[in-house]
C-alpha cells in the first residue's frame, strides 16, 4: 500500500526550477530517505506534500486522497502529515507538553502526550521549557511532537544538521527506532548520503528536482544508476574502459562483461572493492595511506602511473612504497 | 466671582419663572443638539443652566460660526443639529438663505428690536456687540480720533491703528462695508489700511491688551474686550470710542440663533432659543459677557451708552451671508 | 584515461543561486481573505475620502485654479518649505549631536541623558508652541519675574523653534540606533591614521549615517509639513494653518480642499523623492564586530558636550513644562478657576486607548501579510499604511468630513469613525513594531502548528500573536501616545460634545487662556508619559 504517491510534480521560483517532474512513491510503515545536494529540490518536494507550497503541476496523493492536483487543493492542516523542521520549531512560549499536545484533540491529549513523551524517552522532561533542552532533547520533542496526532506520514526535513557530530550518530539511531516502534511512514530529506543509507528504508537520490534513482540503500549504493549518482552517494573510483562482447578492458585488467554496452565505457569501483595484496614482486605500490582505525584508505599508483584508491581493513598495515598486486570484487559500467 | 454668583441666583430665578411655562414639561428628558458658534468659556454656564431647567439634555458642539455655518450647509437636512446659535449675522443667513432655518414663532421674534433679526423671521438675534475704536487714553484724545474708519487710512494715522484681519468680527465688518460702500470702495479701504502699515493681531483681545499697554495707539475691535480687560486689571487706561456716523465702523451686530428646519425636537429648541431672550439669560449677557442685551428692559452694563443711542446703519443682516467670503477674498487680496 | 577523485562537495553550480532564492522565497500558498479585511476596513474610510478630494477639487477646476491664485498659493509654497528646510535643518545638527554623544562618547550618566532628551516626543508641538507663548511677551512668564518682557514668540522664528524642539528627538533616535550599528574599526582606523575627533567623524562616521538621516530628514520635514497645532499658535501661515483659516472662515469649503490637494501633493512627492534617491543603501546595516569602545572626551569637549546636552533638556523640557507649572500656580493665585476638565480627559484616554487597540490588531494582519506572504499585493498595501501616515491630518480631517457627511451618514461625526481614522494614520507605528516582532518569529512555528492541524486562524491564535505580543504593546503604547497628542484628527471629526485634552489645550491657548491650557497641558503630558515611560523600559536600546 502506498501512503504517498507523487506523480509528475513541478514547481519553479521566478526562473529557478526547484522541481521538475517528481515522482515519488512512499509504501506504508516505510522510511525514505530523500537524499540530494542541496538546491536539487528535497525541500521543496517536502513542502510540497506537507501543503506549504503548491506545485505548478503534478498530483500528491496521501493515502486515498488526493491533496494537490488540477482542482484539489487541500489545506496543510487537513493533511495529517506531521512536520519535523531543520530548526526544530518548538513552540517556546509552551512546555514540552503544550507542544507535544498541541496537535492532539482534547479528550486524549494528556494521555497520548505521555504515550509519545514515553516513546522518545522524554517523559520526565514534561514541564520544561524548549529552551531548557540540549540540541538532541529538543529535536525529540520534535519528533513527538509529529507523531502524536497520529499522522499518515511523518516528514523529517534535514533533522540533523543541527547537531554536533556524535549527537548526530545516535540522534540518527534514536529517530529510526523511534519512527519503526511507532509504526510510522516517514520521509527524510537530507543532503548527507551516508545518513541518507543509514536511516532509510528506501533511498530516493534526487538531482535538478527529479528523482534520478529509488531502491534499498544496498542496492542504490552498489548498483548506482549514473556515475553521478555513484560519486554522489560514496567514494568511487571512475576509470575509463573499452567493452566488447562478454568483456570489459581497462588498465586494472580485463572485467567479464555481461551488459550490452559497446566500445569506450566508463568504470566504476568502489574502493572497497579494490583488495591490494602485498607482493615485493607486484607491479604496483602504496603512494600514501590514511589511517581511520577502523580501516585505511590507500592510494596506489599503477605501473601506467595511474593512481587509484582502495579501502581495507586496518590490517595488514600498508606503508608508502610497499609494493602490491590489485584484486577487483565488483565494478559497474556505465555507457558513454 | 462674586458676579457669577451673582449670575446664578438670577439664572435660578429665571428658572422658577420658567417652570410654570406650558412647553417645558413635555420637553423634559428630551434631547437636542446645539451647534455654538460661540465659545463654550462664553456661554458654557448658560447652556448647563438651561439643562438643570428645562431637563434637556443639550449636546453642544462648539466651533467657529463661520465653520458650523459651512458644516450645516455641507449636512443639508441631514444635519443632527437642532438649534445654530452663532456668533455674527452672516453664519445665520447663510443657513437661513439656504432653507435649512425654520420660521421661528412670532412671540419669540417679539421679544427684540426687529433689526436685530432676519428680516424673514428665520432667526433671532440674542446679544448685541458694538464695533468701536479702542485706543490709549492716556496718548490720544477721542476728539481726535476721525468720525467714521474711512479717516484712518489718512497717512496721520500710519502705523497707528491695530486690526485683526483674519478675525471673524473684522470680515463681518468688512462684509457690512461690501453691501454698505460697495465693493470698490472696501478694497480701497482694506488696501489704505495696508499701506498704512496698520499693526495686525490675531484676535481683537490681543489688539486691547496692545493699547492698553502703549504698543499701538489705537485698533478696531469689538466694545466688550475693554470691559473683560477691566474685570480682571485695575489700571486701564484704554478706552473705547463709539463712531457718532451710521458706518459699517458703527455697526451692531448680533449674536444669534436659529431653529433647524430639519429638526425633529422643535419644542425643546424654541425653548432653548426662549431661554436665552429670557430676561435672566439677557441680564447674563449684559454682565457676563458684556455684550449688547437685545430684549428692552434688560440694561447694559453700566458704563456702556444705551443701544438705541448708538448710530446704527440700516442692514439686511442675513444678506451679509452672500458677501462673507467675497471679504476674506478682499482681505487676502488688500494683502493683510 | 583518468582516475576520478572522489566527490567531496556537490559543486552543483546551481547551489548559491538556489540558497539565494530559498531566502526570499515566496509563500506560495495564497493568504486566507480575512486577514485583508482589518486593513482594507481601517485604511479605506481614509483613503477612499482622500481620492473624493481629489475627485471633488478637479470636479470644481474653474473656482479652484482661481482659489489656488487668490490665496496666493506660491507665497504659503515659500513659507512653508523654508519652515521645512529650517527645522529639518536644526533638527538634523542638533539630533546627531546628541545621539554621536550619547553613543559614542564616554560621557557618564549616558541612559539619563538618553531619557531626557528623548523626552520632548511626550509632548506636542503645540504644548511647546504654548509654553514659549505664555513665556514671552509683555505678559508673558519671563515680563512677570523679571519686569522685562521678551518680544513675544511668534511667526517664523517661533514655529522654527517649537518644531525644532518637537522633531529632534525623532532624529536622535534614529541616529543613535544607526550609530550603534556602524563599525567603530572604521573610525578607529581613521583615528590611527590621525584624524582627529571631529575629522573622523565627519570622513568617516557621517557618510555611514547618510542612509538614517535621510530617513529622519523625511520624518522631520513631513511633521513639519503637517504640524497644525504649533504653527498656528504661532501664527505662521504655513500650508496647515491657511486651510484650517479657510475651513474655518468661509461658507465655501472649495478653497480648503484645493489646499488640502495641494499639500497632500507635496507630501507625497517628498515620500517617492526620498524614496527615489535613497537608493539601496537605506536598506544595508551592518552588525557591528565587536562592542563599541566609547571615546574619552577631554576635558574642555566633555563641557562643551554636557552644556549642549544641558541646553536642549532645558528648553526641550525644563522651559515648557516650567512654563506650565507656573501659569497654572499664577492662574490659581490670581483665583481664576483652573480646573482639569474631566470629561476631556476621558475623552482623551477613552479615544487613545481605542486607537491603540484598533491599530494594534489591526497591525497583526497587516504585518503578517507583509512578512509571511510577500508579493506585489502585500507590498502595495504596506505602502499605502506609509503614504496615509504621512498624509498630513488636517487634509485626511477634511477629506473624511467631506465624504462621511455625504456618503457615511450614520458614521458622520461618531466616536467610532474618529477612532478608525486615528488607527489609520498611526496605523504605521504599529505595524512597525508588530513587523518587527513577526520578523524574529520562525515562520516555522506557523508551519509546524498547521501541519499539527490547525487552520491559519487558529495557528494565528496560539503561535503568532502570543509571541509577537510585546511588539503588539510596544506598537500599541506608541499609537496612544501619539493619538493623546492628535489635534486637527479631533478638532474636525470629534462627535458633538466630545473633548479631548488636547483640543482644550488649543482652544483655550487660542483664546489666550493660558492658565486654563496649561492646566489641561500638564495633565496631557502627565497621562502621555504612561506610555512613554513603558517604551523607554521596554526598548532600553534607546539609551544604551
Amino acid at each position: 500500500m502506498t501512503a504517498i504517491h507523487c506523480h509528475n510534480v513541478s514547481r519553479a521560483f521566478d526562473d529557478v526550477v526547484a522541481l521538475r517532474d517528481f515522482d515519488l512513491e512512499v509504501p506504508v510503515g516505510t522510511i525514505v530517505s530523500l537524499v540530494g545536494p542541496s538546491g536539487s529540490g528535497k525541500t521543496t518536494a517536502l513542502r510540497v506534500i506537507a501543503g506549504f507550497d503548491m506545485p505548478d503541476a503534478g498530483t500528491v496523493v496521501i493515502g486515498d486522497r488526493t491533496v494537490v492536483g488540477p482542482g484539489v487543493n487541500i489545506a496543510p492542516e487537513q493533511r495529517r502529515v506531521g512536520m519535523v523542521f531543520q530548526d526544530y520549531a518548538l513552540f517556546p512560549h509552551m512546555t514540552v507538553t503544550g507542544n507535544v499536545g498541541y496537535g492532539v484533540d482534547n479528550g486524549q491529549r494528556a494521555e497520548r502526550v505521555r504515550e509519545v513523551l514515553d516513546l522518545v524517552g522524554l517523559a520526565e522532561m514534561a514541564d520544561r521549557m524548549p529552551h531548557e533542552l540540549s540540541g538532541g532533547e529538543q529535536q525529540r520533542v520534535a519528533l513527538a511532537r509529529a507523531l502524536a496526532p497520529e499522522p499518515h506520514v511523518v516528514l523529517l526535513d534535514e533533522p540533523f544538521s543541527n547537531l554536533d557530530a556524535p549527537q548526530r550518530e545516535k540522534m540518527r539511531r534514536d529517530v529510526r527506532i523511534i519512527l519503526k516502534n511507532a509504526g510510522a511512514t516517514a520521509v527524510f530529506v537530507t543532503h548527507d548520503q551516508s545518513e541518507a543509507l543509514v536511516v532509510g528504508d528506501i533511498v530516493a537520490v534526487m538531482r535538478e528536482g527529479r528523482v534520478v534513482q529509488t531502491g534499498p540503500p544496498h542496492v542504490v549504493y552498489a548498483a548506482p544508476s549514473s556515475p553521478w549518482v555513484a560519486s554522489f552517494l560514496g567514494d568511487s573510483v571512475l576509470i575509463e574502459g573499452v567493452a566488447s562482447t562478454g568483456q570489459v578492458e581497462t588498465f586494472l585488467g580485463v572485467f567479464p562483461h555481461r551488459g550490452r554496452e559497446e566500445g569506450p565505457v566508463d568504470v566504476m569501483i568502489r574502493p572497497e572493492w579494490i583488495h591490494p595484496y602485498p607482493d615485493d614482486g607486484g607491479d604496483a605500490f602504496v603512494v600514501d595511506r590514511e589511517f581511520y582505525g577502523h580501516d585505511q584508505m590507500l592510494l596506489i599508483e599503477l605501473p601506467g602511473g595511474q593512481r587509484v584508491q582502495s579501502r581495507i581493513g586496518p590490517r595488514p598495515l600498508l606503508d608508502p612504497g610497499d609494493r602490491v598486486n590489485l584484486g577487483v570484487d565488483e565494478f559497474v559500467v556505465f555507457g558513454k | 466671582m462674586k458676579r457669577v454668583a451673582l449670575a446664578v441666583v438670577v439664572l435660578t430665578l429665571v428658572a422658577a419663572a420658567c417652570g410654570n411655562d406650558d412647553g417645558a414639561g413635555s420637553i423634559e428628558g428630551s434631547k437636542i443638539t446645539v451647534y455654538s458658534g460661540r465659545s463654550e468659556d462664553l456661554v458654557g454656564p448658560l447652556i448647563e443652566q438651561f439643562e438643570h431647567d428645562s431637563g434637556v439634555n443639550v449636546a453642544v458642539r462648539y466651533a467657529g460660526s463661520t465653520e458650523l455655518a459651512a458644516t450645516i450647509l455641507e449636512e443639508g437636512s441631514g444635519s443632527p443639529a437642532d438649534v445654530f446659535f452663532a456668533q455674527d449675522p452672516a453664519s445665520l443667513g447663510a443657513v437661513a438663505l439656504a432653507d435649512l432655518l425654520t420660521e421661528l414663532p412670532p412671540e419669540l421674534l417679539e421679544v427684540v428690536p426687529a433689526q436685530f433679526s432676519d428680516s424673514n423671521g428665520r432667526w433671532v438675534g440674542t446679544s448685541g456687540r458694538s464695533r468701536v475704536v479702542a485706543y490709549d487714553a492716556t496718548r490720544v484724545s477721542a476728539a481726535d480720533l476721525p468720525t467714521t474708519e474711512d479717516g484712518f487710512t489718512d497717512s496721520v494715522w500710519k502705523g497707528r491703528v491695530g486690526i485683526a484681519p483674519t478675525n471673524g468680527s473684522f470680515l463681518s465688518f468688512v462684509a457690512a462695508k461690501i453691501l454698505l460702500d460697495g465693493e470698490q470702495a472696501t478694497l480701497d479701504w482694506l488696501k489704505g489700511m495696508k499701506a498704512n502699515a496698520s499693526p495686525t493681531f490675531p484676535k481683537n483681545s490681543a489688539i486691547v491688551a496692545a493699547v492698553d499697554e502703549g504698543q499701538v495707539e489705537t485698533g478696531l475691535v469689538n466694545h466688550y474686550y475693554l470691559f473683560r480687560r477691566k474685570a480682571e486689571l485695575s489700571d486701564v487706561v484704554a478706552e473705547n470710542h463709539f463712531f457718532e456716523v451710521a458706518t459699517a465702523g458703527s455697526l451692531v451686530m448680533p449674536a444669534g440663533a436659529g431653529i433647524l428646519a430639519s429638526s425633529s425636537q422643535q419644542a425643546a429648541a424654541r425653548a432653548f432659543i426662549e431661554f436665552l431672550l429670557s430676561e435672566a439669560s439677557q441680564e447674563y449677557f449684559a454682565s457676563e459677557t458684556f455684550e449688547y442685551p437685545l430684549r428692552p428692559g434688560v440694561s447694559p452694563y453700566e458704563g456702556l451708552p444705551a443701544i438705541d443711542s448708538l448710530a446704527v446703519p440700516i442692514l439686511n443682516l442675513s444678506e451679509l451671508a452672500t458677501v462673507l467670503d467675497r471679504a476674506t477674498d478682499l482681505v487676502t487680496e488688500a494683502g493683510l | 584515461m583518468t582516475v576520478q577523485a572522489p566527490i567531496e562537495g556537490h559543486n552543483d553550480p546551481l547551489g548559491a543561486e538556489e540558497m539565494a532564492t530559498t531566502a526570499r522565497r515566496p509563500r506560495a500558498r495564497r493568504p486566507p481573505w480575512w486577514l485583508w479585511a482589518a486593513p482594507v476596513l481601517i485604511l479605506i474610510p481614509v483613503l477612499v475620502p482622500v481620492a473624493a478630494l481629489f475627485l471633488r477639487v478637479l470636479g470644481a477646476t474653474e473656482s479652484a485654479w482661481a482659489t489656488l491664485f487668490s490665496i496666493r498659493t506660491a507665497e504659503l509654497l515659500v513659507r512653508s518649505s523654508l519652515l521645512v528646510v529650517l527645522v529639518t535643518t536644526t533638527s538634523l545638527i542638533v539630533g546627531v549631536a546628541a545621539s554621536w554623544i550619547l553613543v559614542r562618547s564616554n560621557l557618564r550618566w549616558k541612559s539619563v541623558w538618553g531619557v531626557l532628551v528623548a523626552m520632548p516626543l511626550v509632548i506636542p508641538s503645540y504644548v511647546i508652541a504654548l509654553s514659549y507663548l505664555a513665556a514671552s511677551g509683555p505678559r508673558g512668564l519671563i515680563a512677570d519675574l523679571t519686569g522685562v518682557g521678551l518680544p513675544v514668540a511668534s511667526g517664523l522664528g517661533g514655529a522654527w523653534v517649537a518644531l525644532t524642539l518637537s522633531t529632534y528627538p525623532y532624529v536622535f533616535l534614529i541616529t543613535a540606533a544607526a550609530l550603534r550599528r556602524i563599525d567603530p574599526s572604521l573610525e578607529e582606523a581613521a583615528a590611527g591614521l590621525g584624524a582627529h575627533t571631529w575629522r573622523a567623524f565627519r570622513t568617516v562616521a557621517l557618510p555611514q549615517l547618510r542612509p538614517s538621516m535621510g530617513a529622519a530628514a523625511l520624518l522631520v520635514g513631513l511633521y513639519t509639513l503637517s504640524d497644525f497645532g504649533a504653527v498656528s499658535l504661532m501664527r505662521f501661515d504655513a500650508f496647515t494653518r491657511v486651510i484650517y483659516a479657510q475651513y474655518s472662515g468661509r461658507l465655501d469649503r472649495t478653497p480648503a480642499a484645493v489646499l488640502s490637494v495641494v499639500l497632500i501633493l507635496i507630501a507625497l512627492a517628498l515620500i517617492f523623492g526620498e524614496e527615489r534617491t535613497r537608493g539601496r543603501s537605506a536598506y544595508y546595516t551592518q552588525r557591528p564586530s565587536r562592542p563599541l569602545q566609547p571615546r574619552t572626551l577631554r576635558p574642555g569637549a566633555r563641557a562643551g558636550a554636557i552644556t549642549f546636552l544641558g541646553v536642549i533638556v532645558i528648553l526641550g523640557v525644563v522651559v515648557p513644562v516650567s512654563v506650565l507649572v507656573a501659569w497654572v500656580v499664577r492662574g490659581a493665585s490670581l483665583g481664576m478657576a483652573v480646573s482639569v476638565d474631566w470629561g476631556a480627559v476621558g475623552g482623551s484616554l477613552v479615544a487613545s486607548a481605542l486607537a491603540a487597540v484598533v491599530a494594534s490588531a489591526a497591525a497583526i494582519p497587516i504585518a503578517v501579510l507583509a512578512v509571511r506572504y510577500t508579493n506585489r499585493a502585500t507590498r502595495w498595501l504596506e505602502r499605502s499604511v506609509y503614504v496615509t501616515f504621512s498624509l498630513p491630518h488636517i487634509t485626511v480631517a477634511l477629506a473624511v468630513v467631506f465624504f462621511s457627511v455625504n456618503f457615511l451618514e450614520p458614521l458622520y461625526q461618531s466616536l467610532a469613525l474618529l477612532v478608525v481614522v486615528y488607527a489609520a494614520i498611526f496605523l504605521a507605528q504599529a505595524t512597525g513594531s508588530a513587523r518587527a516582532a513577526l520578523l524574529q518569529v520562525n515562520p516555522n512555528l506557523e508551519e509546524a502548528a498547521r501541519s499539527l492541524g490547525k487552520g491559519p486562524l487558529a495557528a494565528l491564535r496560539d503561535v503568532t500573536v502570543p509571541l509577537i505580543w510585546k511588539g503588539l504593546l510596544a506598537g500599541g503604547a506608541l499609537v496612544f501616545l501619539t493619538t493623546m497628542k492628535e489635534l486637527p484628527v479631533t478638532l474636525i471629526l470629534r462627535p458633538t460634545g466630545f473633548s479631548t485634552l488636547a483640543v482644550r489645550v488649543w482652544s483655550a491657548a487660542d483664546e489666550l487662556f493660558y492658565a486654563r491650557a496649561a492646566a489641561s497641558a500638564l495633565v496631557l503630558l502627565l497621562v502621555a508619559a504612561v506610555p512613554m515611560y513603558f517604551l523607554v523600559i521596554r526598548n532600553r536600546e534607546y539609551v544604551s
